[in-house]
């Protein structure tokens, strides 16, 4: 079955969204990228200097191919979010922008009212808006009004590595939009988790934490992106309506009877 | 004259204009963007920003991000 997902006129070939953030060396983020092969890969910009951090970490993945998302993560405003996003657009060559506006800095919840303003001003500057959000059903009514082909409701709190705090929320979404591409952005912990967003019916997962600072994390990109595949693959196959009572697996009919008297 | 790069206060030598900043920074041909007091500037229009004391420059490139 198909993995592929389009998102205007790319095609990506994975269904995993890989961040690149808080690998334990530039060495892992590279094999955790070419072990799961996803769809795409996040990025951030920030203070570029003499040192060029910025131009090796490019390096790493300039090579590999994979289709870049730009975020606006640690932007607190609409005007900080929509300049980062332009100066995203400048270096990447692109009009997506994974715009992210944070509104609580604990639990690093986005800011609503904030997000729904600086996806106007995005959209009308001519971005494809990948908004990172809560499950709040209004606010995504409101952001598709817009004009947003993409939603992406958080699990759970950033790195929290919680799972799923709200399914029903996540699963209303995926019945109420079911033309949108609806992706669930933070808080994925296990691949069980990011099974079970897929076996939803969502398109994609996008996890950082969970991979970056796991123990190997290669081997879990790997992990993630097998459970990605077999939920996507659930799903396409028609996952059975749970019963309240037993229904026996093995037909009935022609069995022997060995102790008949 | 004062000009300011991702809020470090600097001194250059007038005239300059933008590729002179980003060229004395030693970031030409790098991998970055450049906003010229809050607007964001597009690479071929370096050498048409002229600057003057007291602007705010602020450079950015790629970094690792989730």
């Amino acid at each position: 079955m198909s993995q592929s997902l389009s998102i205007g006129d790319t095609i990506l070939q994975s269904r995993l969204f890989l961040g690149t953030a808080g690998y334990p060396s530039p060495d892992a983020l590279r094999q955790s990228i070419e072990t799961s092969n996803p769809g795409l890969i996040t990025v951030s910009l920030r203070r570029e200097s003499k040192a060029g951090k910025g131009q090796d970490f490019w390096n790493i993945l300039k090579g590999l191919g994979v289709p870049v998302l730009p975020n606006t993560a640690g932007c607190h405003s609409p005007d900080e979010a929509i300049t980062t996003a332009e100066m995203a657009r400048e270096i990447f060559e692109t009009n997506w922008i994974k715009l992210e506006i944070i509104g609580d800095d604990y639990t690093l919840q986005p800011d609503p009212y904030g997000l729904l303003d600086a996806t106007q001003k995005l959209i009308d500057k001519g971005f494809e808006v990948f908004p990172y959000m809560t499950d709040d059903l209004v606010l995504a009514e409101k952001l598709t009004a817009l004009g947003c082909n993409i939603l992406m409701p958080w699990g759970a709190p950033i790195g929290s590595g919680r799972g799923l705090n709200n399914p029903y929320a996540l699963k209303l979404l995926r019945d109420r939009f079911p033309d949108k591409t609806l992706v669930v952005d933070a808080g994925i912990g296990a691949p069980s988790h990011a099974a079970a967003v897929m076996e939803m019916g969502y398109d994609a997962v996008l996890l950082n934490t969970a991979v970056a600072k796991s123990g190997d994390p290669a081997a879990m990109a790997s992990a993630f992106a097998k459970s990605i595949a077999a939920g996507r693959e659930a799903y396409l196959s028609g996952i059975i309506t749970p019963q309240e009572s037993a229904s026996a697996s093995t037909p009935l009919i022609d069995k022997p009877i060995w102790h008949q008297k | 004259m004062n000009v300011t790069i991702n809020g470090q206060p600097k001194a250059f030598d007038a005239p300059l204009n933008l590729y002179d900043v980003l060229a004395q920074e030693e970031l030409i041909g790098m991998m970055i963007a450049v906003a010229h007091n809050g607007n964001v500037i597009p690479k071929g229009d370096y050498t048409q920003i002229f600057i003057e004391d007291g602007d705010a420059i602020e450079i950015v490139a790629p970094m690792q991000g989730g």
